[in-house]
């Protein structure tokens, strides 16, 4: 089974305070992939796979921009 | 990121930042009643843009970032008809060097290092008892979970790991 993913991701920014007074800093933007496979001795979708050998390989990257 | 001074952490922007990696996961039962997992794990997370008051951090590797990551574990059941089944478990964590400063100051570091753990159990035929005895960090590793530099007040503040433990566990499940 490959499989494979797009994820893009929010955080906002904020306030503190710091030895300086107080200072604010930016919101984050993330984007991250991925794809993976998946796979048993006898092969098939994942709901049925033959339980003596799972192999998983996944492979994934992220940017924060 | 946090940088620390003066008694504040402040929270900084890297304004560039990639990570990649890749696993690999084996799950099998090779013969009846033994399970065996092992994991590998590549990880590589960098700042690429980064310049906090002055100080250039760019391409400076993510605190808490081992590059390498393996995890196992073996797991065996014995069953014993009328007088129940023993249990053996172990397995084992390797992580890489990981940073916990993103100065990559040599000192908030902490090396690759292995945590192996260990449990023998016997549950009744009727699975109502469980007696289990367990080992964690049975090599005694030490190690750092975290570390701050505190070297502003002539210190560094250094979080260790738990040391090795062994313990006794009965449980009685009313059914």
């Amino acid at each position: 089974m490959l499989y494979g993913g797009v994820t893009s991701g929010f955080k906002a920014g904020g306030i503190q305070t710091t030895s300086d007074g107080i200072s604010r800093y930016d919101e984050e933007q993330l984007f991250s992939y991925e794809v993976g496979f998946k796979s048993s001795l006898a092969g098939g979708a994942y709901a049925s796979m033959d339980p003596r050998l799972i192999t998983t390989i996944r492979i994934c990257r992220s940017l924060h921009l | 990121m946090i940088v620390d001074g003066i008694g504040f952490s402040t929270t900084s922007n890297a304004a560039d930042a990639e990570i990649y990696g890749a696993e690999f996961e084996l799950q099998c039962l090779p013969i009846d009643n033994l399970f065996v997992n092992l994991g590998l794990g590549y990880f590589s997370a960098e700042y690429e843009d980064l310049v906090v008051d002055a100080v250039d951090y760019s391409s400076n590797e993510m605190t808490m970032s081992p590059e390498l990551t393996f995890n196992g574990l073996i797991h065996c059941d014995i069953p014993m008809g009328d007088r129940g089944s023993l249990t053996l478990q172990a397995d084992f964590n390797y992580q890489d060097e990981v940073l916990f400063d993103a100065l990559n100051n040599p000192l908030m570091r902490e090396g690759g290092y292995w945590l192996r753990n260990g449990r023998v159990s016997w549950t009744s035929a009727d699975v109502q008892w469980e007696v289990a005895a367990f080992g964690r960090n049975v090599g005694d590793e030490e190690y750092m979970v975290y570390a701050f530099d505190l070297s502003f007040f002539g210190f560094n503040e250094e979080m260790i790991g738990t040391p090795r433990g062994y313990g006794l566990e009965f449980m009685y499940r009313p059914i």
